[in-house]
Protein backbone atom coordinates (compact mmCIF):
# COMPACT_ATOMS: atom_id res chain seq x y z
CA UNK A 1 0.00 0.00 0.00
CA UNK A 2 2.77 2.23 0.08
CA UNK A 3 3.48 4.11 -2.82
CA UNK A 4 6.89 2.27 -4.07
CA UNK A 5 6.64 3.58 -7.77
CA UNK A 6 6.00 7.28 -9.63
CA UNK A 7 3.23 5.52 -10.93
CA UNK A 8 1.24 3.97 -7.99
CA UNK A 9 1.90 7.98 -6.45
CA UNK A 10 0.64 9.35 -9.65
CA UNK A 11 -2.37 7.20 -9.28
CA UNK A 12 -2.98 8.46 -6.13
CA UNK A 13 -3.02 11.86 -7.00
CA UNK A 14 -5.23 11.50 -10.06
CA UNK A 15 -7.74 9.71 -7.85
CA UNK A 16 -7.45 12.32 -5.18
CA UNK A 17 -7.89 14.98 -8.18
CA UNK A 18 -11.07 12.69 -9.51
CA UNK A 19 -12.23 12.48 -6.14
CA UNK A 20 -12.03 16.62 -5.64
CA UNK A 21 -13.24 17.11 -8.71
CA UNK A 22 -16.35 13.96 -8.47
CA UNK A 23 -17.29 16.30 -5.26
CA UNK A 24 -17.35 19.84 -6.50
CA UNK A 25 -19.37 18.82 -9.35
CA UNK A 26 -22.09 16.47 -7.56
CA UNK A 27 -25.28 17.53 -7.31
CA UNK A 28 -25.23 15.54 -4.07
CA UNK A 29 -23.80 18.65 -2.72
CA UNK A 30 -27.06 19.98 -1.62
CA UNK A 31 -25.85 23.87 -1.83
CA UNK A 32 -26.09 26.39 -4.01
CA UNK A 33 -22.50 27.56 -3.77
CA UNK A 34 -20.30 27.56 -6.36
CA UNK A 35 -16.92 25.68 -4.50
CA UNK A 36 -14.26 27.81 -4.79
CA UNK A 37 -10.57 27.72 -2.88
CA UNK A 38 -10.18 30.90 -0.86
CA UNK A 39 -6.32 32.01 -0.02
CA UNK A 40 -5.85 32.25 3.75
CA UNK A 41 -2.52 33.77 5.50
CA UNK A 42 -1.03 30.48 5.66
CA UNK A 43 -2.88 28.02 3.19
CA UNK A 44 -6.14 27.32 1.34
CA UNK A 45 -9.90 26.82 2.35
CA UNK A 46 -12.65 24.93 0.44
CA UNK A 47 -15.83 26.85 0.14
CA UNK A 48 -18.13 24.70 1.11
CA UNK A 49 -16.16 22.27 2.69
CA UNK A 50 -16.13 18.55 1.15
CA UNK A 51 -17.48 15.76 3.49
CA UNK A 52 -14.71 12.87 3.88
CA UNK A 53 -15.19 9.22 2.94
CA UNK A 54 -16.13 6.80 5.86
CA UNK A 55 -12.77 5.93 7.48
CA UNK A 56 -12.02 3.91 10.67
CA UNK A 57 -8.49 4.13 12.55
CA UNK A 58 -7.66 3.27 16.01
CA UNK A 59 -6.33 5.50 18.49
CA UNK A 60 -3.47 5.50 21.26
CA UNK A 61 -6.18 4.08 23.44
CA UNK A 62 -6.93 1.37 21.28
CA UNK A 63 -10.01 2.69 20.70
CA UNK A 64 -12.14 3.06 17.10
CA UNK A 65 -11.48 7.16 15.68
CA UNK A 66 -13.81 7.09 12.77
CA UNK A 67 -15.60 10.17 11.34
CA UNK A 68 -18.08 10.13 14.42
CA UNK A 69 -15.23 11.33 16.60
CA UNK A 70 -14.83 14.32 14.23
CA UNK A 71 -18.16 15.67 14.65
CA UNK A 72 -18.63 18.84 17.22
CA UNK A 73 -15.14 20.18 17.54
CA UNK A 74 -13.00 21.45 14.97
CA UNK A 75 -9.56 19.06 14.02
CA UNK A 76 -6.27 19.98 12.60
CA UNK A 77 -4.81 16.50 11.04
CA UNK A 78 -1.17 16.06 10.23
CA UNK A 79 0.31 13.01 8.74
CA UNK A 80 3.61 11.35 10.19
CA UNK A 81 4.96 8.94 11.89
CA UNK A 82 7.39 8.88 14.93
CA UNK A 83 10.59 7.79 13.32
CA UNK A 84 10.94 11.53 12.17
CA UNK A 85 12.79 13.82 14.57
CA UNK A 86 13.04 16.92 12.20
CA UNK A 87 9.66 18.20 10.31
CA UNK A 88 7.13 15.78 12.32
CA UNK A 89 7.92 17.17 15.81
CA UNK A 90 8.61 20.65 14.34
CA UNK A 91 5.00 20.86 12.73
CA UNK A 92 3.42 19.13 16.23
CA UNK A 93 5.33 21.75 18.23
CA UNK A 94 3.66 24.57 15.47
CA UNK A 95 0.42 22.85 16.18
CA UNK A 96 0.64 23.39 20.52
CA UNK A 97 2.20 26.69 19.64
CA UNK A 98 -0.68 28.07 17.61
CA UNK A 99 -3.21 26.53 20.18
CA UNK A 100 -1.39 28.21 23.17
CA UNK A 101 -1.99 31.67 21.27
CA UNK A 102 -5.51 31.20 20.44
CA UNK A 103 -6.07 29.99 23.86
CA UNK A 104 -4.45 33.51 24.94
CA UNK A 105 -7.07 35.00 22.54
CA UNK A 106 -9.67 33.97 23.90
CA UNK A 107 -10.94 30.81 21.62
CA UNK A 108 -12.64 28.53 24.63
CA UNK A 109 -12.40 25.58 22.28
CA UNK A 110 -9.57 25.12 20.33
CA UNK A 111 -9.48 22.80 17.58
CA UNK A 112 -8.44 18.96 18.91
CA UNK A 113 -4.94 18.07 16.86
CA UNK A 114 -4.76 14.50 14.95
CA UNK A 115 -1.61 12.62 14.04
CA UNK A 116 -2.20 10.17 11.70
CA UNK A 117 0.81 7.51 11.23
CA UNK A 118 2.11 7.09 7.41
CA UNK A 119 4.45 4.02 9.39
CA UNK A 120 2.10 1.93 11.13
CA UNK A 121 4.76 -0.44 10.99
CA UNK A 122 6.36 1.21 13.37
CA UNK A 123 3.74 3.15 15.07
CA UNK A 124 2.00 1.12 17.03
CA UNK A 125 -1.35 2.23 19.28
CA UNK A 126 0.97 2.65 22.30
CA UNK A 127 3.90 3.96 20.62
CA UNK A 128 1.97 6.52 19.38
CA UNK A 129 0.10 7.58 22.68
CA UNK A 130 3.70 8.38 24.14
CA UNK A 131 4.69 10.14 21.35
CA UNK A 132 1.73 12.70 21.15
CA UNK A 133 1.56 13.37 24.76
CA UNK A 134 4.48 15.27 24.89
CA UNK A 135 3.04 17.60 22.64
CA UNK A 136 -0.34 18.45 24.68
CA UNK A 137 -3.27 17.17 26.00
CA UNK A 138 -5.54 17.55 23.53
CA UNK A 139 -3.24 15.99 20.26
CA UNK A 140 -4.61 12.23 19.24
CA UNK A 141 -2.18 9.77 17.48
CA UNK A 142 -4.05 7.14 15.49
CA UNK A 143 -3.14 4.18 13.45
CA UNK A 144 -4.53 1.72 11.53
CA UNK A 145 -4.19 -0.85 8.60
CA UNK A 146 -2.03 0.08 5.80
CA UNK A 147 -5.01 0.20 3.82
CA UNK A 148 -7.30 2.16 5.63
CA UNK A 149 -4.57 4.94 6.37
CA UNK A 150 -3.97 4.94 2.46
CA UNK A 151 -7.34 5.16 2.11
CA UNK A 152 -8.05 8.41 4.28
CA UNK A 153 -4.72 10.22 2.73
CA UNK A 154 -5.92 9.37 -0.68
CA UNK A 155 -9.21 10.83 0.30
CA UNK A 156 -7.59 14.39 2.03
CA UNK A 157 -4.78 14.84 -0.79
CA UNK A 158 -2.43 13.41 1.23
CA UNK A 159 0.52 11.72 -0.10
CA UNK A 160 3.56 9.34 0.90
CA UNK A 161 5.84 6.57 0.37
CA UNK A 162 8.72 4.56 1.58
CA UNK A 163 11.80 4.88 1.19
CA UNK A 164 14.71 2.37 1.82
CA UNK A 165 18.06 3.69 3.17
CA UNK A 166 21.05 2.14 3.41
CA UNK A 167 19.88 1.37 6.82
CA UNK A 168 16.35 1.11 7.71
CA UNK A 169 13.96 2.91 5.74
CA UNK A 170 12.09 6.32 5.71
CA UNK A 171 9.04 7.71 4.90
CA UNK A 172 8.41 10.66 2.38
CA UNK A 173 5.55 12.35 3.16
CA UNK A 174 3.15 15.52 2.23
CA UNK A 175 3.71 18.63 4.90
CA UNK A 176 -0.04 19.96 4.79
CA UNK A 177 -2.37 20.31 8.00
CA UNK A 178 -5.64 19.80 7.22
CA UNK A 179 -8.29 21.47 9.05
CA UNK A 180 -11.59 19.67 9.10
CA UNK A 181 -14.82 21.27 10.77
CA UNK A 182 -17.06 20.44 13.30
CA UNK A 183 -19.51 18.12 11.13
CA UNK A 184 -16.26 16.16 10.22
CA UNK A 185 -15.51 18.29 6.13
CA UNK A 186 -12.37 19.31 5.10
CA UNK A 187 -12.70 22.58 5.45
CA UNK A 188 -8.93 24.05 4.68
CA UNK A 189 -5.53 22.79 3.63
CA UNK A 190 -2.55 24.65 5.74
CA UNK A 191 0.80 24.51 3.36
CA UNK A 192 4.51 24.98 4.69
CA UNK A 193 6.42 26.11 6.18
CA UNK A 194 3.80 26.66 8.92
CA UNK A 195 4.01 29.80 11.09
CA UNK A 196 2.25 30.06 14.04
CA UNK A 197 1.02 33.38 14.28
CA UNK A 198 -0.36 33.12 10.95
CA UNK A 199 -1.92 30.06 11.64
CA UNK A 200 -3.69 31.08 14.53
CA UNK A 201 -4.95 34.09 12.66
CA UNK A 202 -6.45 32.00 9.89
CA UNK A 203 -7.70 29.87 12.62
CA UNK A 204 -9.60 32.78 14.13
CA UNK A 205 -11.09 33.70 11.01
CA UNK A 206 -12.27 30.55 10.21
CA UNK A 207 -13.78 29.20 13.23
CA UNK A 208 -15.72 32.43 13.74
CA UNK A 209 -17.37 31.99 10.28
CA UNK A 210 -18.65 28.55 10.78
CA UNK A 211 -17.62 26.57 8.43
CA UNK A 212 -17.06 29.33 5.99
CA UNK A 213 -19.86 29.19 3.20
CA UNK B 1 22.18 31.59 26.30
CA UNK B 2 23.76 31.52 22.82
CA UNK B 3 26.95 33.36 24.49
CA UNK B 4 27.59 31.30 27.21
CA UNK B 5 27.23 28.25 24.37
CA UNK B 6 29.66 29.35 22.37
CA UNK B 7 32.41 29.74 25.03
CA UNK B 8 31.22 26.69 25.54
CA UNK B 9 31.99 25.31 22.44
CA UNK B 10 35.06 26.84 22.10
CA UNK B 11 36.15 25.43 25.47
CA UNK B 12 35.26 22.15 24.30
CA UNK B 13 36.98 22.31 20.97
CA UNK B 14 40.20 23.35 22.57
CA UNK B 15 39.69 20.53 25.17
CA UNK B 16 38.95 17.87 22.61
CA UNK B 17 41.95 18.94 20.51
CA UNK B 18 44.27 18.72 23.65
CA UNK B 19 42.93 15.51 24.36
CA UNK B 20 43.76 14.04 20.93
CA UNK B 21 47.25 15.97 20.71
CA UNK B 22 45.93 18.00 17.88
CA UNK B 23 48.03 21.68 18.07
CA UNK B 24 45.41 25.29 18.04
CA UNK B 25 46.78 25.86 14.85
CA UNK B 26 44.95 23.03 13.44
CA UNK B 27 42.36 24.77 11.23
CA UNK B 28 39.97 22.90 12.67
CA UNK B 29 40.63 24.47 16.11
CA UNK B 30 38.72 27.57 14.61
CA UNK B 31 35.72 25.99 13.84
CA UNK B 32 32.77 27.84 15.67
CA UNK B 33 29.46 27.21 16.58
CA UNK B 34 26.59 29.30 17.60
CA UNK B 35 22.72 28.71 17.83
CA UNK B 36 23.41 24.72 18.73
CA UNK B 37 20.18 22.81 20.21
CA UNK B 38 18.56 19.81 20.15
CA UNK B 39 15.10 18.82 20.24
CA UNK B 40 13.72 17.44 23.61
CA UNK B 41 12.14 14.51 22.41
CA UNK B 42 9.15 12.68 23.62
CA UNK B 43 9.37 10.18 26.34
CA UNK B 44 10.97 7.08 25.57
CA UNK B 45 11.68 8.42 21.87
CA UNK B 46 14.36 6.93 20.47
CA UNK B 47 15.56 9.74 18.35
CA UNK B 48 15.50 13.40 18.12
CA UNK B 49 17.03 16.05 16.06
CA UNK B 50 19.92 18.83 16.68
CA UNK B 51 20.88 22.08 15.27
CA UNK B 52 23.90 24.18 15.30
CA UNK B 53 25.09 26.60 12.80
CA UNK B 54 29.40 26.07 12.07
CA UNK B 55 31.36 28.69 10.99
CA UNK B 56 34.63 28.06 9.55
CA UNK B 57 36.86 30.96 10.00
CA UNK B 58 39.98 29.31 8.47
CA UNK B 59 41.12 29.54 4.87
CA UNK B 60 40.39 26.33 4.16
CA UNK B 61 37.38 24.34 3.25
CA UNK B 62 36.68 21.92 6.34
CA UNK B 63 34.24 18.37 5.70
CA UNK B 64 32.51 17.07 8.53
CA UNK B 65 32.15 13.73 7.51
CA UNK B 66 30.91 11.61 11.04
CA UNK B 67 28.75 13.00 14.38
CA UNK B 68 28.88 10.72 17.55
CA UNK B 69 27.50 11.47 20.60
CA UNK B 70 27.90 8.97 23.58
CA UNK B 71 24.30 9.27 24.67
CA UNK B 72 23.30 7.99 21.45
CA UNK B 73 23.70 5.12 19.64
CA UNK B 74 24.40 6.43 15.92
CA UNK B 75 24.59 10.06 14.58
CA UNK B 76 24.17 10.54 11.04
CA UNK B 77 23.29 14.18 9.09
CA UNK B 78 20.55 14.19 7.29
CA UNK B 79 19.05 16.78 5.16
CA UNK B 80 15.19 17.46 4.85
CA UNK B 81 13.62 19.19 1.99
CA UNK B 82 10.14 19.99 0.87
CA UNK B 83 9.59 18.60 -3.42
CA UNK B 84 5.74 19.33 -4.45
CA UNK B 85 4.90 19.57 -0.94
CA UNK B 86 5.95 16.38 0.16
CA UNK B 87 9.00 16.49 3.33
CA UNK B 88 12.02 14.55 2.17
CA UNK B 89 14.69 12.83 4.74
CA UNK B 90 17.91 11.71 3.36
CA UNK B 91 20.96 11.13 4.84
CA UNK B 92 24.35 13.11 3.29
CA UNK B 93 27.48 11.61 3.61
CA UNK B 94 29.36 15.14 4.31
CA UNK B 95 29.07 18.31 5.62
CA UNK B 96 31.40 20.93 3.65
CA UNK B 97 31.59 24.44 5.81
CA UNK B 98 33.57 26.25 3.15
CA UNK B 99 36.46 28.36 4.01
CA UNK B 100 35.61 32.24 5.72
CA UNK B 101 31.74 31.23 5.31
CA UNK B 102 29.17 28.94 7.51
CA UNK B 103 27.07 26.09 7.30
CA UNK B 104 23.66 26.35 9.21
CA UNK B 105 21.71 23.67 11.10
CA UNK B 106 18.41 24.40 11.38
CA UNK B 107 14.71 22.57 11.64
CA UNK B 108 13.21 21.53 7.83
CA UNK B 109 16.82 21.54 6.36
CA UNK B 110 19.93 19.98 7.72
CA UNK B 111 20.31 18.56 10.78
CA UNK B 112 22.06 16.19 13.49
CA UNK B 113 19.53 12.75 13.28
CA UNK B 114 20.34 11.23 16.41
CA UNK B 115 18.99 7.72 16.60
CA UNK B 116 19.18 4.41 19.24
CA UNK B 117 19.11 6.88 22.30
CA UNK B 118 20.86 5.09 24.77
CA UNK B 119 18.86 6.14 28.08
CA UNK B 120 15.87 9.25 28.80
CA UNK B 121 17.20 12.28 28.96
CA UNK B 122 15.58 15.01 31.21
CA UNK B 123 14.60 18.26 30.02
CA UNK B 124 17.38 19.99 31.75
CA UNK B 125 19.96 17.22 30.17
CA UNK B 126 22.01 18.80 27.44
CA UNK B 127 23.68 16.36 24.55
CA UNK B 128 27.08 16.14 23.88
CA UNK B 129 27.95 15.59 20.21
CA UNK B 130 31.31 15.07 18.84
CA UNK B 131 31.82 16.09 14.63
CA UNK B 132 34.76 14.54 12.74
CA UNK B 133 36.58 15.39 9.44
CA UNK B 134 37.59 11.58 8.39
CA UNK B 135 38.41 10.10 11.33
CA UNK B 136 39.87 12.93 13.57
CA UNK B 137 37.85 14.50 15.72
CA UNK B 138 37.59 18.53 15.07
CA UNK B 139 35.01 19.50 17.67
CA UNK B 140 32.82 18.56 20.35
CA UNK B 141 29.50 20.80 21.63
CA UNK B 142 27.38 20.58 24.34
CA UNK B 143 23.78 21.25 22.92
CA UNK B 144 20.87 22.12 25.15
CA UNK B 145 17.89 20.45 25.22
CA UNK B 146 14.49 22.50 23.94
CA UNK B 147 11.04 22.03 22.85
CA UNK B 148 11.32 24.35 19.73
CA UNK B 149 13.92 26.53 19.15
CA UNK B 150 15.55 28.53 22.16
CA UNK B 151 17.39 31.10 19.78
CA UNK B 152 14.13 32.44 17.95
CA UNK B 153 13.33 35.85 18.65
Amino acid sequence: MFFRSPVALLAVVLAFGAGLWLSMTSTREAREHTPTLASLENGTALQPPRALQPFSLVTATDTVFDNSDLLNRWTLVFFGFTHCPDICPATLQVLADTTRRLTAAGVETTPGVLLVTVDPARDDAATLANYVAHFGDNTVGATGTEGAIAALAADIGIVYRRVELDEGYTMDHSGAVLLLNPEGELAAVFSPPLNPAALARDLTALLNHGDAS
Amino acid sequence: MSHRFRIAAVLLTILAHVATGCTPADNAATLSFERGWVRTPAPNAKMTAGYVAINNDTAADVRITRAASPQFGRVEIHTTSMVDGVMQMRPVQALDVPAHGQVSLEPGGLHLMLMAAKGPLAADDSVIVTLFSDDRPVAELTLPLARSNPHDE
